[in-house]
């Protein structure tokens, strides 16, 4: 049975190897800032918004 | 090219065969359970008495499919990958050879505890406590022979498939154990020493990260060590890989609570859960990035490696995956699809289009290199591939129309505030697309079964190969 054993240049491409794509990189940037947002707006001892607060205010809007 | 000598030592192939073979055999049993309870779905007259219930059927199938198929053979694929990439023998090998058997009672134990109706009713985790036990044992025992064999290791140079590797390890350690924290009542009967708001937080958080490290971290070590072996391609970007891998980790484990939006678990634990699962769409598309744009050198291979589109489909179903979570998590989706079909579509696609695929593809490259020789047949494989893909689409799809449809019917309501639809009315709507996912996994177990078929035949000729050298 054949013992093989692996190199790290099979794996890891030299000349791209410290590459990042600016449109992930954009897409990395962009999910951190959402996250921010998203979580100064929606904690309640930021923002003041809360679920059941949410929900008083979707009925009567109704 | 690496300067060390072959032929000092052997590989403990042996056991990873067997930890593939035993895979096998759960994950068919597994997969016929799962076809069954399709069909139970829009042929509830079907239901049998005792074991063959679709409540038992249902927790043997999700719990047999999670530990017994993919569990054992991804542990077998660790120990397969790990030895390769420190350049060493693992450093426990009997240990390592009594953890096969060890994992084929643990399934056995739970999945003829389920079946028999004794279950924890702790979603994922169903198997009673003594099968749970054998689980830490086995894991702890599996643990003390990976992370020796990488502390020992003769290459210095940690590839990133070892880092998913011990990510996945050590999380699934850590929640295993937390959410089997129970108070056994006898042989058969245990509680959980969570109760309420919190127990379900420990459950989601569980639950979460379960299928986050076996079916996301777990199957991305496959991925980035099978892909360039099977297309002769390197990984485009090692940054890319290990920016995408840190950032995975840091954010994973925050992102359970998601399961519970709009329950009584506090305001900022969901909203942190449902930011946390916004940000992992990037470090998924990493590993998305990485992939296709490491294929892109030679588009070509697709048709000449016939273990490329394995990889490429199953990265593919995994960044569509990976999109459709995070956008589950916000408010206004969740309030929509879940509780409904569209989760069970979500799981599925994942389940069979991204750690099917992937698995059964590294299955397909280990199995050949360890006998040295070639597949039995590519034209069977292709055939599997294809089969598989139309089942697996044609389950989502159908599923994600039913649970749209489902939660507008259980949204509607009259002029007067109450609800429009009964839920008989909501379940009899849903027949002819329950009916299509049984087309659908019908379509994909056949695929499977000429997965098994040629890796069978493969063994075969392995072995009469082995038999005229000898």
């Amino acid at each position: 049975m054949a013992d093989d054993v692996d190199s790290q240049e099979e794996f890891e491409a030299k000349e791209t190897s410290k590459a990042l794509p600016g449109g992930w990189l954009l897409l990395f940037i962009g999910v951190i800032l959402f996250a921010i947002v998203y979580f100064i707006a929606y904690t309640p001892a930021i923002s003041g918004w809360t679920q059941t607060g949410a929900y008083e205010q979707s009925l009567h809007n109704k | 090219m690496s300067v060390y000598k072959m032929g000092d030592y052997h590989y403990d192939n042996q056991t990873v065969r067997k930890f593939i073979y035993s895979s096998i055999f759960w994950g068919v049993l597994a997969l016929i359970a799962g076809v069954w309870i399709s069909i139970l779905f829009w042929a509830p007259g079907l239901n049998g008495p005792g074991w063959l219930t679709y409540g038992r059927l249902r927790s043997f199938h999700v719990n047999v499919m999670a530990f017994g198929l993919v569990l054992g053979a991804l542990i077998g694929i660790f120990y397969y990958i790990t030895i390769r990439l420190t350049k060493r023998p693992l450093l426990f090998p009997k240990i390592a050879r009594f953890t096969v058997y060890l994992f084929n009672l643990a399934i056995a134990v739970g999945g003829w505890g389920l079946l028999m109706g004794y279950t924890k009713s702790l979603a994922y985790n169903e198997f009673e406590w003594p099968a749970s036990l054998l689980i830490v044992i086995l894991w702890v025992l599996m643990a003390v022979v990976i992370l020796g064999t990488i502390i020992k290791r003769k290459e210095e140079q940690m590839y990133i498939s070892l880092w998913y590797i011990i990510a996945t390890v050590v999380t699934l350690a850590v929640i295993y154990v937390v959410n089997n924290l129970v108070v056994p009542a006898g042989l058969f009967k245990s509680y959980p020493v969570f109760a309420g708001v919190n127990g379900a937080n420990v459950e989601w958080w569980y639950g979460h990260n379960a299928v986050g490290s076996e079916l996301t971290m777990a199957t991305l070590a496959l991925f980035y060590y099978f892909l360039p072996k099977s297309t002769g391609l390197p990984i485009y970007s090692h940054r890319l890989s290990i920016i995408a891998f840190w950032s995975l980790i840091f954010a994973y484990l925050w992102a359970g609570a998601h399961h519970l939006v709009y329950t009584p678990i506090p305001d900022w634990i969901q909203t942190v859960a449902i930011a946390m699962s916004i940000f992992l769409i990037a470090p998924s598309w990493g590993s998305v990035v990485n992939g296709f744009y490491t294929v892109r050198e030679d588009w070509g291979r697709m048709r000449t490696h016939y273990l490329t589109k394995f990889f490429i489909l199953g990265i593919t179903f995994y960044g569509i995956q990976t999109v459709q979570g995070p956008t589950q998590a916000l408010r206004v989706v969740s309030s929509l699809i879940h509780y409904t079909d569209w989760v069970v579509g979500h799981v599925h696609m994942g389940a069979m289009g991204w750690d099917a695929l992937v698995i059964t593809g590294a299955i397909y490259y280990i199995i050949p290199k360890i006998y040295d020789t070639e597949i039995y047949s590519e034209k069977i494989a292709n055939t599997h591939f294809w089969l598989v893909l139309t089942g697996q689409i044609i389950y989502s799809i159908t599923m994600w129309i039913a649970g749209i449809q489902e939660g507008a019917m259980q949204k509607a309501v009259n002029p007067d505030g109450t609800l429009k639809y009964t839920w008989d009315q909501i379940v009899a709507k849903d027949i002819p697309y329950w009916q299509f996912r049984t087309l659908g996994g019908v379509i994909f177990v056949a695929g499977m079964l000429f997965f098994v078929y040629n890796i069978l035949m493969t063994v075969r000729k392995g072995n009469a190969l082995v038999a005229s050298k000898a």
